[in-house]
């Protein structure tokens, strides 16, 4: 029987999950950073995890006992990584983050890191209410890369380590 | 036999009754009954199979038939179910392998930009430092030569 209402919620997730999909982008916390395709065409990473995927595995972490894994998720709505290969043009990609710099200072994002270097750039603006961080959006453009990561939901950046270690998941970011 | 008729006002026209309908003599059964008789268990028998009418076995009771149309429909969608089920849990596996990435990615920012900073400081704030401690180093002896004087 436990089964079975799962498989029913299941379905019932699935079926909601295009809507997600759609809201995630009406969120307050959202950076479109898909205007790239154009000039580095289909991004070598692109993940896209919405608000239904991260409940469910929530509830997964949290059934196995990963309660660091679970917590940060819960807090989580969605988040997004896209990665172009550069090959050393970085106008384009140095555009589209001064671009989406700009946007996330007229919405009222605070800086936290603002790295310029001639052969790397960093930008980490997060969105903060109250005490909560609400959103985040990491940029890096270099040679090789340019890395967009938007973050919906809560953070907590110390926990980052410890919820790597409980998925237990071999990630090499340079091979990705 | 009597002939005497039950005197149904009197007191014992119970006894009576029962005296007299235990001298009517047994006639035997025509023998066109008794083989119909006789036929009844035979037939019972016969007629206890799949299709005997009132038969909880019967095939054609419109349970049987709910059965019928209902166990195909309750394994095709416990069949959905799974297949759903496993599609999630694989779902949830690259969902989980997605979201390892995604925090490398970002633990990896953040050690660059962590790394940027503290770099940035020690340049920034190391020099100041170094020329105040000049300053101070060379102070003592302005002081000593103000008290000499």
């Amino acid at each position: 029987m436990k089964s079975f209402i799962t498989a029913i919620l299941l379905l019932v997730a699935s079926s909601t999950s295009w809507s997600q999909t759609a809201d995630i982008e009406q969120m307050p916390g959202f950076v479109n950073f898909s205007s790239l395709e154009s000039i580095y065409g289909e991004p070598r990473i692109m993940i896209n995890i919405n608000g239904t995927l991260m409940q469910l595995m929530a509830a997964a972490a949290a059934s196995a006992k990963e309660t660091d894994a679970a917590a940060l998720m819960k807090d989580l709505q969605g988040i997004r990584v896209n990665v172009y290969d550069t090959a050393g043009e970085l106008e384009p990609a140095l555009a589209q983050m001064n671009e989406a710099k700009q946007i996330l200072e007229d919405r009222q994002w605070q800086p936290i890191v603002q790295v310029k270097e001639e052969d790397e750039n960093v930008q980490m603006f997060a969105q903060i209410e109250g005490e909560l961080m609400q959103g985040m959006a990491i940029m890096v453009v270099n040679a090789e890369e340019a890395v967009f990561i938007n973050i919906l939901g809560e953070i907590d950046p110390s926990q980052i380590g410890k919820v790597m270690n409980q998925l237990n998941v071999d990630v090499d970011v340079d091979s990705e | 036999m009597k002939s005497d008729k039950i005197d149904l006002d009197g007191e014992d026209w119970e006894q009576q009754l029962v005296a007299a309908l235990s001298e009517i003599p047994v006639e035997p059964a025509p023998a066109s009954l008794q083989r119909k008789l006789r036929a009844i268990p035979r037939e019972s028998r016969a007629g206890s199979g799949w299709s005997r009418p009132g038969s909880i076995f019967n095939l054609f009771a419109p349970r049987w038939a709910i059965a019928a149309i209902a166990l195909p429909l309750a394994l095709g969608l416990g069949i959905h179910l799974q297949s759903e089920r496993r599609a999630h849990e694989q779902q949830i596996a690259q969902g989980r392998h997605d979201l390892a990435v995604a925090l490398g990615y970002l633990a990896r920012a953040n050690e660059k930009a962590s790394h940027r900073v503290s770099t940035a400081i020690y340049g920034g704030v190391v020099e100041p430092v170094a020329g105040n401690t000049r300053d101070l180093i060379q102070q003592p002896f302005d002081i000593v030569r103000e008290i000499q004087l």
